[in-house]
């Protein structure tokens, strides 16, 4: 069925909407002037060639880079682990478990922050980095977990079985047939966790101190009192790199399909 | 598979470590912590009592604060309502080849993180924003909106955010529809209103539904919106918890807020769920 | 031997009991089918052979070897499977290679063995190709060859034509025929469709309800079905309700009334005292032509056409008998003539006694 004309009418105004912001973050970067205006007065690449070179935004960029690929590492196993044995297993439990390890979504990352800091403040536990990476672990587990039950639910059992009746221990099997097949699953929880963790502000204000920034914390903080051109530059660059881990991830999706 | 029971747990062991550790064990600490005393000196006293809860349930402050919440939840799910089903419609109902990009599009802004959003609205939103800009020049307004540090701004800024989860939720019912089920509508004589009116938005009910409790239940503990765009003068709840714990170190009144807050979350998914079960029931029969 | 014994599998899942108490042996290098509707219990029988289930008790027997303990990937067993199960991301070549990889074959060997499996189906010049550029004919050639490369002792079939269209089921069912000669391996294969299990079958386990209903030769089973199930499931039947029953003259001859007044005879034994139903194969029965009427060798019944049907190979009359419910069946094949009834025509028909069975 077509659609109603008022509906794609419309849907053009949302969809500017949507990516607003972005557009003009982007566009902003780009300025000559070195505090943000609007409109902007020139066209210029130097405020990238100072974030690129001057060190502000570095270190916190490699910190959330670190961040980003240990809880990947972590939760990449542990995630996939979870998804196969709730997935291949018979267990009244299956839906409890399920329902546990989705849980961190349905809670206010806030409270998890406070939860967090409290704990950690009892414990004694003084560095950052452990703290941030337990925290981005328990909110990333739930993306990769959702995502590679799907994986394993649209993967058909009889192929994992031709493996095993062939002679293949269930170890080999999953690592020789089930791990191939969930290639795409794999690749997008990959990606989610990455981006999810970079991404990731509340936690990182709740539990980092003096001596460890985020990069979103230091936006978060920038955008407060430190509004400039360069500021636009970095995130426009986090908007692009996003894009390209993206589009990464789809190709490399795309060539699992040999035929 | 021949006893495979202990593999099973084997393989959830590391799961399940993680998440006692550094998820139920914390969220736990909060709840004790709720029931702790602050001292006038600011010192935190283990106790059991109600102290923090009677401070908030007490205060008219606090009071006005978790309904302006609550509020703000309500219209903020309500215009993503409204805007996520004619994108999550529109998407549905295109060529299937433009779907996943115009999906992907939507998911852009998630991806994204939240900072660079906000900062973008503040672009847009401030006295000499581009909104501003636009609007003056095209003589609809005469002088600049003050968006900024309102709570109108703060709602536009959150709909932008929470725009998306809407349109995925709301995409995968109607895109799960059977369309037979529009085409036997349109061959037994109604129009494509009728068709959408009696077919169609009944069937995404469910969706419409889940929608509206995310987004609900997102926006009313989201405090970086807020706080950005926002600033001091939007009093929040989620921005009052981030306060108390950060910058006044009073944590067990933010846990006590925290708390109260779940509770209400939960008050109002309750009542909606009931509120929408009646009316679903009686549309079935 | 390769012979496989089924001792007193029973498989429960909750309270739902699923196979009953089955016991079965099947020859070595037999090929022996399991027939029955879905929800028979046939294919968790094949999946407990297999391994991927465990009996509830009960035990398997391969070669004089308890089965029943041993994990399903050290079983010599081999496993085709309806929708073939390849793996999609391993060429043709490495798919069959797969098996003889993790018994630890030597390199050296592997690529001769490979090429001589695949040869025996036909698909040599595949080897390099991945299973989503065959067609399902092919694809399921390949899954043969993966299985017999290993030379197992017994292998199960799950269906393995259901995918396929009606012409290449018969072609590829004769193929795995052929196969099993070749290879000399023990069979066990589970159907629906009795066309297949004829076909395939040395002998046939006709299932229902979790327990072997009838185990017989193909025409064992189809002449000599022991109940109405197993007439109806195989082939064509006309089942008629009885309304009388005596014992005639002489002892072996039992003098049948059918509701509607039909009088009909019937050889019996001691077995049948109350019977309840006549069955009579559609194709044993004769359009009467001359007017001789043979009482002590036919069976007589006379109604009016309510249908014919032309199959191109036979005819199908359905005949509304006065008193009888279901239209009465009668296929004509090796028609010399064509035939022409006019609608509600009456038509008298007749078949041998002796093809006359009651339950």
């Amino acid at each position: 069925m077509k659609n109603f004309k008022i509906v794609n009418f419309v849907n053009v105004f949302i969809y500017i909407f949507i990516l607003a912001p972005l557009l003009v973050v982007i566009i902003s970067s780009f300025n000559t002037a070195e505090y943000l205006v609007f409109p902007p007065q020139g066209f210029t690449f130097d405020w990238y060639n100072e974030v690129i070179s001057k060190g502000r935004y570095t270190e916190p960029f490699w910190n959330s880079i670190k961040l980003a690929v240990v809880t990947t590492m972590i939760t990449l196993p542990v995630g996939t682990m979870i998804a196969y044995a709730i997935s291949r297993y018979k267990s009244r439990f299956n839906d409890l478990l399920q329902s546990f390890f989705l849980s961190p979504l349905v809670i206010p990352t806030l409270l998890l922050g406070i939860g967090l800091l409290i704990l950690v403040s009892n414990l004694g536990v003084q560095m950052y980095f452990p703290r941030l990476l337990l925290a981005h672990v328990v909110i990333v587990i739930p993306y990769v977990v959702r995502t590679m039950i799907a994986g394993f639910a649209g993967m058909d059992k009889s192929i994992e079985q031709a493996s095993i009746i062939l002679g293949a221990s269930p170890i080999k099997t999953f690592f020789l047939v089930t791990v191939p097949l969930a290639r795409p699953a794999l690749l997008a929880s990959g990606f989610l966790s990455l981006v999810v963790s970079f991404d990731e502000l509340i936690i990182a204000l709740f539990l980092t101190g003096p001596g460890f920034n985020t990069l979103p914390m230091t936006i978060y903080s920038d955008v407060q009192f430190n509004l400039s051109t360069s500021l636009a530059a970095i995130s426009s660059l986090i908007i692009f790199g996003t894009v390209l881990l993206g589009l990464l991830a789809v190709l490399l999706m795309g060539v699992n399909k040999k035929s | 598979m021949l006893k495979r029971i202990p593999a099973n747990w084997i393989l959830l062991a590391p799961g399940i470590v993680i998440l006692l550790l550094a998820f139920v064990f914390p969220l736990g600490r909060l709840f004790i912590y709720s029931f702790y005393k602050t001292t006038s000196s600011g010192a935190i006293e283990p106790a059991l009592v109600l102290d923090q809860y009677i401070k908030f349930l007490t205060d008219t402050y606090y009071l006005e604060m978790l309904w302006r919440s609550v509020y703000v939840g309500v219209i903020v799910s309500a215009i993503c309502l409204v805007l996520g089903y004619f994108l999550a419609y529109g998407i549905a109902r295109t060529k299937p080849k433009y779907r996943i990009p115009l999906l992907m599009l939507i998911a852009l802004p998630l991806l994204t993180s939240a900072v660079i959003r906000n900062f973008g609205w503040i672009i847009i939103l401030s006295k000499k924003g581009i909104l501003n800009e636009i609007l003056l020049k095209l003589n609809i307004i005469h002088q600049p909106m003050e968006l900024m540090y309102t709570v109108s701004g703060v709602i536009i800024a959150l709909v932008h955010v929470m725009l998306p989860y809407m349109v995925l939720v709301l995409y995968a019912v109607i895109d799960g529809m059977d369309l037979n089920l529009e085409k036997a509508a349109s061959n037994l004589g109604a129009n494509k209103f009728k068709v959408w009116w009696y077919v169609t938005l009944p069937i995404s009910k469910p969706g419409i539904v889940a929608g509206t409790l995310l987004v609900f239940s997102i926006t009313l503990s989201y405090f970086i919106t807020p706080s950005l765009v926002g600033g001091s003068q939007v009093k929040l709840i989620a921005t009052e918890i981030e306060d108390q714990t950060i910058q006044l170190l009073n944590w067990p009144f933010a846990s006590a807020m925290g708390v109260i807050l779940l509770i209400t979350m939960l008050i109002v998914t309750g009542l909606y769920k009931k509120a929408l079960q009646s009316k679903y029931e009686g549309a079935n029969t | 031997m390769s012979e496989l014994q089924l001792k007193d599998i029973y498989k429960k899942f909750g309270s739902k009991v699923v196979v009953n108490k089955l016991n079965l042996t099947v020859e070595s290098g037999e090929m022996l089918c399991l027939l029955g509707p879905s929800g028979c219990g046939k294919s968790t029988t094949l999946s407990m052979i297999a391994g991927m289930q465990t009996p509830t008790s009960g035990s398997i027997i391969l070669e004089d070897k308890e089965l029943t303990k041993v994990a399903p990937h050290k079983r010599d067993v081999g496993l085709v499977f309806q929708n073939y199960a390849l793996f999609p991301h391993l060429s043709v070549f490495d798919n069959v290679a797969f098996g003889l990889r993790r018994h630890g074959v030597p390199k050296s060997e592997i690529g001769d063995r490979v090429r001589a499996s695949l040869a025996s189906v036909r698909l040599e010049e595949f080897e390099d190709r991945f299973p989503a550029q065959l067609s399902g004919g092919q694809q399921q050639r390949v899954a043969l060859a993966r299985t017999l490369v290993l030379k197992p002792k017994l292998v199960l079939f799950d269906e393995p034509l259901s995918n396929l269209d009606a012409k290449l089921r018969q072609a590829l069912g004769i193929e795995i025929r052929l196969l099993q000669k070749e290879y000399k391996f023990t069979g066990v294969f589970v159907t629906h469709d009795q066309e297949e299990a004829m076909l395939l079958g040395d002998r046939i386990a006709v299932m229902n309800g979790g327990n072997i209903v009838q185990l017989g030769t193909p025409k064992e089973v189809y002449k000599k079905p022991v109940d109405p199930f197993v007439a109806n499931f195989i082939g064509e039947s006309n089942l008629l309700p009885i309304a009388n029953a005596d014992l005639g003259t002489s002892i072996e001859i039992m003098e049948i009334t059918l509701s509607g007044g039909h009088k009909i005879k019937v050889i019996t034994n001691e077995n049948n005292i109350n019977p309840s139903k006549v069955m009579i194969r559609p194709e044993s029965i004769e359009v009467l032509v001359e007017k001789d009427i043979d009482s002590e060798k036919y069976n007589y019944l006379t109604g009016n056409v309510a249908y014919i049907n032309y199959t191109g190979t036979s005819y199908l009359i359905g005949i509304k008998v006065e008193g009888i419910e279901k239209e009465f069946l009668v296929r004509i094949q090796n028609m010399t003539e064509d035939l022409h009834f006019s609608d509600k025509e009456s038509i008298t028909v007749k078949w041998k006694i002796k093809d006359t069975l009651i339950y």
